[in-house]
């Protein structure tokens, strides 16, 4: 009877997560416990910090089985044995291996973005493409390592968009092994943006460029707005087909918003919709983290310079969008406040934030905020075409 | 694809394609606002015509300084200066029928600085 009790007891403490435990799986547990921290403490971007870094805890737990690496690690893929044999993990990172939530993410930012600022002054779309040289310049670092193969070397790129989900979404289709490490670097250094742009903003410009108080933008019409998102689209996707997907759903969304006439639909998409997506995305990315892959040889030193290469892209952007501002500064003769340039690494509205108070530092009087939104949201045209030029010529 | 040709190709075409929106922006906002200008010319138009046969102006009252130069250098529109004038009658108490406006004139900031300061706080508090 005894001997029956302590065998059970036994069999089951063996087949616990606790006995079933390896050093590995605590180092993800506690790398997981301190991006909770950052998230819920800090509120680094918490929304998503907070199901990434569960999702990550969750899946690192032995034997739990909601995520299984070993399905998606085979070539190729065979859906019907992750349909049968996947956990819940496992069926909601569908959506994401299929390229499914970014976009839908996408069409809620389009409902929640006023391109006015934009449209009142088209050439802030320059300042958005200019930014784009850190995606670009982080390639090239990248690649120069050695460390990188040119499909991880974009993926890692693409960062310096400032844009989690068009990072989520290239890496998805370019390099799925590094997809935890890159969306956790390109979320947190989102969250960061207050704290790596100010100092290089103040380092490329004077106190007088940056006191230049900049003429009011014209009012835009209803109609420019409605015709904007079609425009985009047209031009946009018969250029660079391969930025569809984000790009039309983009716009969608901003067609939503702008139109007036589907306020049930634009407020799905902005509130329940985003927020659903949100949280599968969230918590698939954290679970692709697992004590697995950093047992592979190499990928704790991938994952360093990931996060190394992803600041190098952040500031690479800002600096190129500021020297791009300074240098429409001296072109329009002074009319251009060289600050809102930084605002083109995306990162809505965070950077456009960051140009206002920078600004407002030097001039108190300075009210830079709108006419830093132009570029901030150029910034998401300018990766998400940056994502798909990535695509056709790496992918 | 060599590393360089992906960064200088990804480069050009990001910049072509978005230099290429901006001008597309521009030239659609051109044609709306001619539409739209011409829509309101055809409105105004009519509506002068009432306003010159019903509008007597009764008494002038000054309302800022004269300087009409300034006025038309800096060319002030028609619903800013129908936006003054209606502000100061309100303030009156009276009709815009009695008031005749010369001049409008900016003058210099005179909030104190220090309700200035609190001002920009308070926005800074929403952002």
């Amino acid at each position: 009877m005894w001997q029956d009790f302590t065998n059970a007891i036994s069999s089951l403490i063996q087949e616990s997560g606790f006995a079933n435990m390896t050093p590995l799986h605590l180092v993800m547990i506690v790398i997981a416990c301190v991006f909770l921290y950052l998230a819920i403490v800090k509120k680094y971007e918490p929304l998503l910090l907070v199901p990434i870094s569960f999702g990550m805890l969750a899946a690192n737990l032995p034997l739990g089985g909601l995520m299984h690496p070993e399905l998606w690690d085979a070539s190729p893929l065979d859906f019907g044995a992750i349909l049968h044999e996947g956990g819940l993990f496992d069926l909601l990172y569908l959506g994401v291996k299929l390229g499914i939530y970014p976009p839908l993410i996408f069409l809620g930012i389009g409902v929640m973005t006023d391109f006015g600022p934009l449209i009142a002054n088209p050439k802030s779309l320059l300042l958005g493409a200019a930014a784009q040289f850190g995606i670009f310049g982080t390639y090239l670092g990248a690649m120069a390592l050695g460390k990188f193969t040119e499909k991880q070397a974009a993926s890692i790129a693409i960062i310096g968009g400032a844009d989690g989900p068009t990072a989520i979404w290239l890496t998805t289709k370019l390099a799925p092994e590094l997809l935890g490490p890159i969306a956790l670097a390109a979320y947190s250094y989102m969250a960061l943006v207050p704290v790596i742009q100010p100092p290089i903003m103040r380092a490329l410009t004077t106190k007088k460029e940056r006191q230049i108080v900049m003429e009011q933008l014209r009012p835009v019409s209803k109609t420019e707005k409605i015709l904007f998102p079609i425009v985009v689209t047209l031009l946009t996707v018969l250029l660079i087909p391969s930025a569809a997907p984000l790009i039309a759903m983009l716009m969608l969304g901003n067609l939503f918003r702008e139109s007036g006439v589907v306020g049930r639909l634009s407020e799905t998409a902005e509130n329940a919709l985003i927020n659903i997506v949100t949280i599968f995305l969230g918590l698939t990315v954290g679970a692709t983290a697992s004590a697995d892959k950093l047992s592979q040889p190499g990928f704790g030193i991938q994952a360093l310079l990931i996060i190394l290469l992803g600041l190098i892209a952040f500031s690479v952007g800002t600096a190129t969008g500021v020297l791009f501002g300074k240098l429409m500064c001296w072109l329009t003769g002074g009319k251009v406040n060289p600050l809102i340039g930084s605002a083109g690494v995306s990162a809505v509205p965070m950077a456009a934030r960051v140009s206002q108070k920078v600004g407002q530092e030097a001039n108190p009087q300075n009210f830079l905020l709108m006419h830093a939104m132009g570029p901030n949201v150029a910034g998401v045209i300018g990766s998400a075409i940056a994502a798909g030029v990535l695509l056709s010529m790496v992918g | 694809m060599s590393t360089f040709s992906v960064v200088l190709v990804g480069m050009v075409v990001v910049f072509a394609s978005l230099t290429l929106l901006s001008l597309c922006i521009k030239i659609y906002s051109a044609i709306v606002s001619k539409f739209s200008n011409r829509k309101n010319n055809s409105n105004n138009g009519q509506s002068n015509n009432v306003q010159k046969n019903d509008v007597q102006i009764k008494n002038v009252a000054e309302t800022t300084n004269v300087n009409s130069t300034s006025t038309t250098q800096h060319g002030l529109s028609p619903e800013l200066i129908a936006v003054i004038t209606a502000a100061i009658a309100a303030s009156m108490g009276g009709s815009s029928a009695d008031l005749k406006v010369k001049s409008i004139k900016r003058i210099g900031h005179t909030t104190p600085i220090w309700n200035v300061a609190g001002r920009n706080e308070y926005i800074l508090t929403r952002l």
